[in-house]
């Protein structure tokens, strides 16, 4: 069967599986578009309003799915602008499909109306990409698209288009899944000699502690990560991706990892005398200062990127595998143990941080709401069930300390790139993967004018998105860096704001304003009864920081509860 | 500048195709590894050969490898000797 290479994109995507993209036309991508129009019955187009939103969204969807996110633009400043997205879905591991129109292969090179060379540009920020410039090598490049967007640890990977190669004619018959021929193995072969000697270590601890990384919930290894918890009785110390992979409600769950993270994982880090890390990168984030970083520990380090092993951090034992692999061979060597002292350890330093920070914060009495407040409240009424989708700064670590997460695949967030304006496209993407679970967008007054464009897609496509505000009329992380560390020279993080309920009713979406503690409760209960899109404006204190805190540059031990 | 640090020469086997320098030797200005000599020979095999010597530490050169072990293309890296050269 003859058909254009633009449909054989369609069919390809089909064949994989695809049934939603993200995307936005223009000229180099405009047969593409075309073969989308006729398939429009069997392939769901979200028409952003920015290329990095359909980045973002489609992160939003395979974050919260699973599955490979597609995004589609054109050449130029349609492929640029999905840049940022990329670049965080390979900091994050997000297996993300993006396809670009491209110049014609004559035009190529001659500096042409809208061209650049986005493979060139995503070389650093990709696990692969290609330019195709013949119709008959679209298929063969899409199957290893989306092959090594999942292989072994996701991530990104961009096919470049030529408009002409869309345009062509080519012979489709099967489309054939991508296999590797002599393909370097991302997980080596494992021995039991090799998870008897972890379950050796794991066993004779006296303090052991296991670090849950974003790699749990990527391998679904959940239930396996709570068995072994459970048989060797280990406290389980999460770090932001890793949050939704252990019930926070769990006894053997001590906290949050890193800089905004809770008391007592932090400081017992520097006391454990065995870390099994399970899927975790030791971020600069969560290890601090590295000089003073678990120096008496004995570490284990599992995950499925090998050019992580040793990278920050020296491990004593390591296992190429990933996460569910790796913890059901520990899992069967492991024997139960009694460390009650240790656990009593976390208690009394979780007793601490509650004392000074948590219930200071949530039974703070004021003419204004504090972030917390309106956090802890969203958490008890959802029962900790929604996907939350914070953007990047104080509100998303206040987002992730208050909100008591239960499910996994419900923490949508960027980690490693920090993309303020990624709450509202990424919670565009969760709602769309997930239509029956309640999504709640958490942004700062900054980082949802980054991205606010988006309120459209919320309007065209009808989806009931919930966006809770924190409105403190400032850029609150980087003015709390100010106060802290720059003598409360606040440059430039005082931002004068438009009506934001005014602004999210012109998109037709319903939207409240609360100022006052009072009101509040009333105001979260309504947004969450909302059958459709939901804008909440929650006025907080202006001067609030996040704490606790482990300044830039200090060890673990060395976090401040004030 | 490399006088403190010692000599390695990285052997890389790819699948030779368009951009596969770029991608190499993107890494090694990342990883802030300065390329002292490079050769490049492709074979009959639609594979290249890279020869790339370099002055830097242990660390370094084995973190680059690791990364250069990730792209695509690349089938083998190693690291033929370190130091006492």
């Amino acid at each position: 069967m003859k058909i254009t290479g633009a449909q054989a994109i369609i069919e390809s995507l089909l064949a994989e599986g695809v049934d939603l993209v993200f995307g936005y036309p223009g000229g180099a991508i405009l047969p593409t578009y075309d073969a989308l129009f006729e398939s429009k019955e069997r392939i769901r187009h979200v028409l952003v309003r920015h290329e990095q939103g359909a980045a973002i969204a489609a992160e939003g969807y395979a974050k919260s799915s699973g599955r490979t996110g597609v995004c589609i633009a054109t050449s130029g400043p349609g492929a640029t602008n999905l840049v940022t997205g990329i670049a965080d879905a390979m900091l994050d591991s997000v297996p993300l499909v993006c396809i670009t129109g491209q110049v014609a292969s004559s035009l190529i090179g001659t500096d042409a109306f809208q061209e650049a060379d986005i493979v060139g540009i995503t070389i650093p920020i990709t696990k692969w990409n290609i330019q195709v410039s013949r119709a008959e090598d679209i298929p063969n490049a899409i199957a290893k698209a989306f092959y090594y967007a999942k292989d072994g640890r996701p991530g990104p990977v961009l096919v470049d288009i030529t408009k002409d190669a869309q345009a062509g004619m080519m012979e489709f018959t099967e489309y054939a899944k991508y296999v590797p021929r002599g393909k370097k193995s991302t997980q080596h072969k494992h021995s039991d000699m090799q998870f008897i000697e972890i379950a050796d270590l794991l066993n004779n601890a006296k303090r052991p502690l296991i670090l849950a990384g974003n790699g749990v919930g990527i391998a679904n290894a959940e239930e396996e990560l709570v068995k072994l918890a459970e048989k060797a009785t280990i406290p389980v110390a999460c770090t932001l991706h890793g949050l939704h992979s252990f019930p926070s409600n769990h006894e053997y769950f001590v906290g949050l990892l890193g800089m905004h993270g809770n008391y007592a994982p932090n400081i017992l880090t520097n006391e454990a005398d065995v870390i099994l890390a399970i899927g975790m990168r030791f971020d600069d984030r969560v290890t601090g200062n590295l000089a003073r970083y678990a120096k008496q520990a004995k570490i284990i380090h599992v995950d499925i990127d090998f050019a992580e092993i040793n990278k920050n951090v020296r491990s004593h034992m390591h296992v190429q595998a990933d996460a569910k692999y790796a913890i059901s061979h520990i899992l069967r060597f492991v024997q139960s143990n009694n460390h009650k002292e240790w656990h009593h350890r976390f208690k009394h330093l979780h007793d601490q941080e509650y004392e000074q920070v948590i219930k200071a914060e949530l039974s703070h009495k004021g003419d204004m709401i504090r972030m917390p407040q309106a956090m802890d409240l969203v958490s008890r009424k959802t029962k900790g069930e929604a996907i939350v989708v914070p953007d990047v700064g104080q509100n998303q670590m206040v987002a992730m300390r208050y909100y008591k997460f239960q499910k996994p695949k419900s923490h949508i967030s960027s980690g490693g790139l920090g993309t303020m304006g990624f709450a509202l496209p990424a919670a565009i993407g969760a709602k769309m993967a997930n239509p029956d679970r309640e999504v709640i967008c958490v942004a700062g007054d900054g980082g949802i004018q980054m991205n606010i464009q988006e309120l459209g897609v919320i309007l065209q496509e009808k989806l009931p998105v919930k966006i809770l505000l924190l409105n403190n009329n400032y850029l609150g992380m980087v003015r709390q860096w100010q106060e802290m560390f720059y003598e409360e020279r606040y440059s430039f993080v005082d931002l004068v704001s438009p009506d934001f309920v005014a602004l999210a009713n012109a998109y037709g979406i319903k939207a409240r304003k609360v100022t006052s503690p009072d009101e509040l409760e009333e105001a979260v209960d309504e947004m969450l009864a909302s059958k459709e899109a939901y804008f909440l404006e929650v006025v907080v204190e202006k001067r609030e920081k996040v704490f606790p805190m482990i300044p830039a540059g200090s060890a673990v031990d060395e976090i401040r509860l004030s | 500048m490399t006088t403190n640090n010692d000599m390695h020469i990285i052997t890389i086997v790819t699948r030779n195709s368009l951009r596969v320098l770029q991608r190499i030797s993107g890494l090694f200005s990342r990883y802030s590894v300065n390329i002292d000599q490079m050769s490049i020979f492709s074979g009959q095999d639609g594979l290249s050969y890279f020869s790339v010597i370099v002055y830097s530490d242990d660390h370094s050169v084995q973190k680059l490898t690791n990364q250069l072990n990730k792209i695509v293309e690349v089938c083998d890296v190693r690291i033929v000797n370190h130091k006492h050269f």
